[in-house]
């Protein structure tokens, strides 16, 4: 091979080494959305969030997303014979820190609630049923394979048939806020009769009880809230349980194939939810 | 000219008593040639030997017997120089030696990933042995080893075949004009066979490679029996894995686990002059355990996956015009899994296995090829079962029994050349029997779910399908021809991928109560020319595909734990894909080689995708090359290289962001609506024959995988900055080889 080939060769593999890809897209196809997060549980006035989708190449840190906050909309909601517009306010305790609550209108069990958001000349809309309370039947604890530790078991009777699903959360006294446990239990509607569940406490990396993994410590105090809701949030919620392909850093096994089963209407996304909510407190034995 | 009428003596001795028989032939008479020609075909059977010796060339002073040529290489073909244009139905026959000099990666030679090379056909992405022919799905390719049908033909998570190429004689690939006798998937065959020689002596072949090495050995037993064997295993966690944390690589890797292993056995019997009967065993398992799971509070995680096959094969020759093959073979397929994921031990099983019986007639009537013969399949499949000590109850725990189906083919086909035209007709008839046990769904008037089980053997969903087949050739002289092909297949048999990369977790689905069978018509036609003395190749293929009943798992992984009938967790959609290929080829000379080109199109429609609108399927590339060549260098070192590139692949990518629940969601765009980088390397080869030592010959490889170390993404995905950096959204692209020089040792006796 001739010095000249050698050298058209080498710039050759050069210029196809220069080709190694940044994984870099343009997105195209952005369009705004108005993001609805709305709740209303049994015994609690309504509360909504309301912003815009960010686009992608918007890093998602809290200063930017203030950004995307809508702070001018009339949020209504309605059970068919009383209406509500909700009041906006600023909490930061929470997050998000701008949010629309009820003052009046209070969820209860069986009733049918209607949620408006109007803002910028577009209206979207809502509706979601809180349906009849299952409650807790038994708080219990087995052995963890850590001997400090407790892994804590709810039993509950479930109304086959009724379509409801449980999102289960837990609050240690060390902890600042309610944490999930990461299933939403019926998700299928699948069970009846008496059934067991264990749930796990899922702290933040911040949270002092970070450390406590999975499991309850013996003798703390902990709070249980129990919400139960319909067939059309049990839809969206599954589509946000764990290793599903919408979470951040959730799709590394698989892509998604459709999007999350919104309730608000067009161009609105998002979930307008009503909760059966039970509260509990228990000392880990 | 030798003149044969002067010339022509022959001798012919009885082994027993040497008694010798001397007859001259005075002059050229038909009958006593006829006669002489007659004994020589007879004489070997009445096991006499022949002997013919030309005693004087009329044409030249000196006996020819004694003229020596100096040949500098003969090359002995099976395949004629104008197959290309003057084939029929039969596809491409990939010569195994020359895949034996491709490149190879880690010195593995892998003869399903030279099928990548050929044109038509797209491999799924980095390192994947995966194959998607004419914008088809990698399940709807039938790949047959000794006629067993083999459902999961890869090690490493794709990157190496099943398939050893030691224990290879012929291996053929068909894309379009799929004979008749030929069913069951709608894109190609790959039809493998092991060797059907007994050999005169014994042979090992040996190969040493940096993460696999592999051995096979041939043995005659006596003129008409033969046994081999073959091994191969690798020691990836053992030696290759700790040499790299040696090497600083990454201290995770240890944590790590991968090896695998296959193992070939067979015999090759000529019963008499009329039967041979041969038998074949394959085994071969992956075993697999990777650290990086627990971040998804997957612990403990091993996973293992493997193919078991035995075939009996048995070749009649009923007469001289006929020859009846029967085949009897089982074929099992299973996946294990099992992981700690919150604190409870989980095992997700999944398999497949499949028992064939066939028969097939090939019978030569006046100008008429045919092949008739009768399928009979016994389908189990387990499309997966989770056990688990977790006391979760959305984790159904009563195991399914999975989903049984019988099926019978019949099919015929008649080849025939008439003046230029060359016409391959021919029909398959199908009927598919979904029955119990099979575990259903019962919604009652309140809506409410219960489970019952079908009892066994009660007939549950009954499919029949007609499948005409049509291939014609038209020679337009001695070197071109054109091709035309049409075709109707149905394919039962469904693997439905459930992640985005090699893991076999895909869900083996037949059709069934709530599958439907896919179906697909597939047209081609093309420009077949030879030139330079058939030196060259070329030709120009047009095709269209359309795809009926084509299933996406539609469900989270979750999904997987919670869903307890599969079938119910699926999409079904259509599909049409079209295209064409330019291929050219050089048979003859130092340098040979091919370049392959494609232009495609693959589009799928579900109602539940994309708003049902149309959109590109997954495996869309828009431009595919391929590019190989050999070139010999000298008698003992030959350099090969292959060069591929295709458009990325179609992808799912998220438009933007919000917040709800506290969880940033990601938005999606349009299904497919992104492209993944184009997917290009380089591959080079260096084989080097060493002297022989004694009976021992050895070539020393060096292969060089991604010469140029390009990226090529294996998987996309998003993730954001941890909880000390400021939340990023971050795209991560995962590649597996960066280039990667290899060196084996190939020893054969």
């Amino acid at each position: 091979m001739s010095m000249k080939t050698m050298t058209y060769l080498i710039a050759l593999l050069m210029v196809l080494q220069s080709c190694n890809p940044e994984p870099s897209f343009e997105i195209r196809g952005y369009t705004e959305k108005i993001i609805v997060e709305g709740c209303i549980e049994s015994g609690q006035y309504p509360r909504v969030f309301v912003s815009l989708n960010v686009p992608l190449s918007v890093d998602p840190d809290s200063v930017n997303y203030l950004n995307y906050i809508i702070r001018v909309a009339k949020v209504t909601v309605s059970d068919g014979s009383q209406t509500e517009v909700l009041m906006s306010d600023w909490d930061k305790n929470a997050f998000p820190p701008f949010s629309y609550r009820g003052t009046s209108l209070k969820g209860v069990p069986g009733k049918t609630y209607t949620l408006k958001v109007e803002t910028g000349g577009y209206t979207v809309e809502g509706k979601t049923t809180i349906p009849g309370a299952t409650g807790i039947r038994q708080i219990s604890v087995v052995p963890s394979p850590q001997a400090a530790l407790k892994q804590l078991m709810l039993t509950m009777n479930i109304i086959p048939g009724r379509k409801t699903s449980f999102r289960i959360f837990t609050l240690k006294k060390k902890s600042r806020e309610y944490t999930e446990s990461p299933f939403l239990y019926n998700s299928e509607f699948n069970l009846s009769g008496v059934q067991t569940w264990p749930v796990f406490a899922s702290p933040e990396k911040e949270d002092p009880a970070f450390s406590e993994g999975n499991y309850f410590a013996s003798g703390d105090t902990i709070m249980i809230k129990i919400a139960e809701i319909d067939s059309t949030s049990t839809a969206f919620f599954r589509g946000m349980s764990l290793m599903s392909a919408n979470g951040i850093g959730k799709n590394y096994f698989t892509g998604e194939k459709e999007a999350l089963k919104s309730n608000i209407t067009s161009p609105g996304f998002g979930i307008w939810w009503g909760g059966a909510v039970g509260y509990y407190q228990y000392v880990i034995p | 000219m030798i003149n044969h009428n002067k010339i022509i003596q022959c001798r012919g001795y009885h082994l027993c008593n040497r008694k010798q028989t001397k007859r001259s032939l005075p002059g050229f008479n038909i009958k006593w040639l006829m006669l002489c020609l007659l004994m020589l075909w007879i004489l070997p059977c009445l096991n006499l030997q022949a002997q013919t010796r030309i005693l004087k060339d009329t044409t030249d002073s000196s006996s020819i017997t004694r003229k020596i040529f100096n040949i500098r290489q003969v090359e002995v073909n099976t395949r004629k120089a104008d197959e290309h244009i003057r084939a029929g139905a039969r596809g491409v026959a990939l010569d195994i030696d020359e895949i034996k000099l491709l490149p190879r990666l880690a010195g593995e030679t892998d003869p399903l990933k030279a099928l990548q090379f050929m044109g038509g056909v797209s491999q799924s992405g980095e390192a994947s042995s995966g194959l998607y022919v004419r914008g088809g799905n990698n399940d709807q390719n039938l790949i047959l080893f000794n006629g067993s049908p083999i459902q999961n033909p890869t090690h490493v998570l794709g990157i190496f075949s099943v398939f050893n190429p030691d224990i290879i004689g012929r291996m053929r690939f068909i894309k379009s004009g799929i004979p008749a006798e030929y069913g069951g998937r709608l894109s190609s065959v790959v039809d493998i066979n092991a060797s059907n020689i007994i050999p005169e002596k014994i042979t090992v072949d040996a190969t040493l490679g940096l993460i696999s090495s592999r051995l096979s050995v041939h043995v005659p037993v006596s003129r008409k029996l033969s046994v081999y064997g073959s091994a191969r295993g690798s020691y990836l966690s053992s030696i290759v894995l700790p040499m790299l944390t040696r090497l600083g690589v990454d201290t995770v890797l240890t944590e790590n686990r991968y090896e695998f292993y296959d193992l070939n056995a067979g015999f090759l019997w000529q019963l008499n002059s009329r039967n041979r009967l041969s038998g074949h065993v394959y085994a071969g398992r992956d075993d697999i355990a990777i650290h990086q799971f627990k971040s998804y509070n997957v612990g403990d995680n091993k996973s293992g996956w493997g193919n078991k096959t035995a075939s009996l094969q048995l070749q009649t020759g009923i007469s001289g015009q006929t020859t009846l093959n029967q085949l009897v073979s089982l074929s099992v397929f299973d996946v294990q899994t099992a992981f700690n994921w919150f604190n409870a031990h989980q095992q997700i099983s999944s398999g497949f296995s499949q028992f064939l019986y066939k028969a097939d007639v090939a019978q030569l009537v006046s100008k008429h090829n045919l092949r008739y013969g009768l399928e009979c399949y016994f389908h189990r499949a387990n499309p997966h079962f989770v056990s688990t000590d977790s006391v979760l109850p959305v984790i159904p725990g009563e195991k399914s029994p999975g989903i049984y189906a019988g099926q019978v083919v019949a099919f015929f086909r008649d080849e025939w050349e008439t003046g230029n035209w060359l016409f391959n007709a021919g029909v398959r008839l199908n009927t598919y029997q979904h029955f119990g046990p099979y575990r259903d769904k019962l919604v009652d008037a309140q809506n409410r779910e219960s489970y019952f089980v079908h009892e066994r053997g009660k007939w549950l969903k009954n499919y029949t399908a007609v499948e005409p087949r049509f291939f014609s050739r038209y020679l337009l002289n001695n070197f071109s021809s054109l091709k035309f092909a049409a075709g109707r297949h149905v394919q039962f048999l469904n693997q439905i991928p459930v992640t985005n990369f090699g893991i076999p977790a895909d869900l083996q689905i037949p059709a069934g109560l709530y599958v439907k069978p896919q179906y697909s018509w597939h047209l081609s036609g093309g420009y077949f020319l030879n030139t330079k003395a058939n030196a060259w190749e070329m030709s120009a293929e047009a095709y269209y595909k359309t795809l009926e009943n084509q299933l996406e798992f539609n469900s989270s992984l979750s999904g997987i734990f919670t869903n307890s009938i599969p079938e119910h967790g699926l999409l079904t959609g259509s599909g049409w894909t079209y295209g064409l290929e330019y291929r050219l080829k050089r048979n003859a000379g130092r340098l040979t080689g091919w370049f392959n080109y494609q232009l495609a199109w693959s589009y799928r429609q579900f109602d539940g995708l994309n708003a049902g609108k149309p959109f590109l399927a997954h495996n869309d590339r828009r431009h595919d090359i391929s590019l190989a060549a050999f070139y010999q260098l000298t008698d003992r070192l030959e350099l090969s290289g292959v060069f591929v590139y295709a458009t990325g692949n179609r992808l799912n990518l998220p438009l933007s962001w919000y917040i709800i629940n506290k969880q940033i969601i990601l938005e999606y765009g349009r299904y497919n609506a992104f492209e993944m980088p184009p997917y290009h390397r380089l591959d080079l080869s260096l084989t080097y024959r060493l002297k022989d030592m004694g009976k021992m010959k050895s070539e020393l490889n060096f292969s060089v995988y991604n010469v140029y170390n390009r990226a090529n993404p294996f998987n996309i995905y998003f993730q954001t900055g941890n909880q000390e950096e400021s939340q990023k959204i971050k795209l991560y692209m995962a590649y597996l080889l960066p280039v990667v020089p290899s060196v084996s040792w190939k020893i054969h006796w």
